[in-house]
């Protein structure tokens, strides 16, 4: 018997398995077989169980069917660029820095000229009550034109706008 | 195919692995719960707790190294799952399929039958009134024949206890079914 000769593998004790009768006896208990219910509900469980769980573990290991020549074109494309990039930076490090120049301000001192507005009124030349141009006598506007170079005309300089008022005789008998 | 590649191949969704290992497994499991707790429901249940554990978290077989078989963890899987159930239930489980038994053998007419079932019932009884240690040492030696190595793996003692606690049991059970003893020597007898 197997019980026997794994009892005895054991070393089990002998009165163990001398107790025939009371094996007998043991042996008349049967128990139910196993329900059909029960491995329909088992394995429903299962089924269940991994369905549960299916929608979680598809996002982390599932896979789908993409053809070869996408891949291949894929692939190609992402090496293309990849290279183009590389080459694209390589490019650009070998072109040596442009020089930049720090901006340097000096102050230099300029002069300021300041203009002097002079306004001369000259009045035309009339027969009565005005005094005789120097046409008249040139001995005596040459000497007042020397007398006035040589007094006044040392720092003059001529304005750049004159604005000349013509008055007319009848206009100043009415003033 | 071993236990333990098909429990690998279960685990990540094989359904004919699973139906293979169920196969091989839940009649020891069925059987084993249902003398342990007497009551065929809980054995179901106790049986699909079993096997959906296994399933739910193989790595706990992988990992128990101690564990020679599948067969062992099975059987203390549900020794776990039967003692949890009595511990819940205060030790009275339901004795239901006691009746039916003696329904069948009576509608199988011959007195023989008729001694058989209440034997049967009379052992049921004794087992049943047994410690639950002895109970299950009993179990396991006498009816699903596994060694006192593999016992103890299954009960977590050493050979020693389960040696002891089968001696106790079968005394017990040697007191409480004397009264048959002749009547089945006798039946014996005249079966041959």
């Amino acid at each position: 018997m197997k019980k026997d000769d794994h009892l005895n593998l054991d070393n089990q004790r002998p009165g163990l398995t001398e107790d025939r009768e009371l094996n007998h006896l043991l042996e008349s208990w049967q128990t139910p077989e196993t329900p059909g219910e029960l491995d329909q509900r088992v394995l429903a469980s299962y089924r269940s169980h991994f369905n549960r769980g299916r929608s979680w573990r598809r996002w982390l290991a599932g896979s789908i069917r993409i053809p070869v020549p996408i891949v291949a074109a894929t692939v190609f494309m992402l090496c293309a660029t990849s290279f183009l990039a590389v080459r694209k930076a390589t490019t650009i490090s070998i072109q040596s820095p442009p020089m930049v120049t720090p901006a340097k301000f000096v102050q230099i001192p300029v002069p300021v000229i300041r203009e002097k507005i002079v306004t001369r009124v000259i009045r035309p030349q009339t027969g009565q009550g005005s005094p005789k141009p120097d046409s008249i006598n040139p001995a005596r506007g040459a000497q007042n034109a020397t007398q006035s170079d040589s007094a006044g005309l040392a720092n003059f300089r001529p304005v750049e706008e004159i604005t000349i008022v013509v008055i007319s005789e009848e206009n100043r008998n009415e003033k | 195919m071993t236990d333990e590649r098909l429990l690998e191949q279960a685990a990540s969704g094989d359904e004919t692995a699973f139906a293979v290992i169920y196969e091989r497994h839940r009649s020891l499991v069925f059987r084993f719960a249902y003398r342990l707790t007497q009551s065929r429901e809980t054995a179901e249940e106790i049986t699909h707790d079993c096997f959906l554990s296994l399933i739910k978290e193989p790595q706990r077989f992988k990992t128990d190294e101690q564990r020679a078989s599948l067969r062992t963890y099975l059987c203390a899987a549900a020794r776990n799952l039967a003692f949890k159930r009595l511990r819940r239930t205060g030790a009275e489980m339901a004795i239901d399929d006691s009746s039916e038994l003696l329904a069948a053998a009576e509608s199988q007419e011959p007195l023989r039958l008729l001694l058989d079932a209440e034997v049967s019932e009379a052992v049921r009884k004794a087992v049943g009134e047994l410690p639950p240690l002895q109970r299950e040492a009993l179990i396991l030696f006498e009816y699903e024949e596994l060694s006192l190595t593999e016992i103890a793996e299954v009960v977590g003692a050493d050979v020693g206890a389960v040696k002891s606690r089968l001696h106790r049991a079968r005394e017990r059970l040697r007191a409480a079914l004397a009264p048959y003893f002749k009547s089945v020597a006798t039946t014996e007898k005249c079966r041959v």
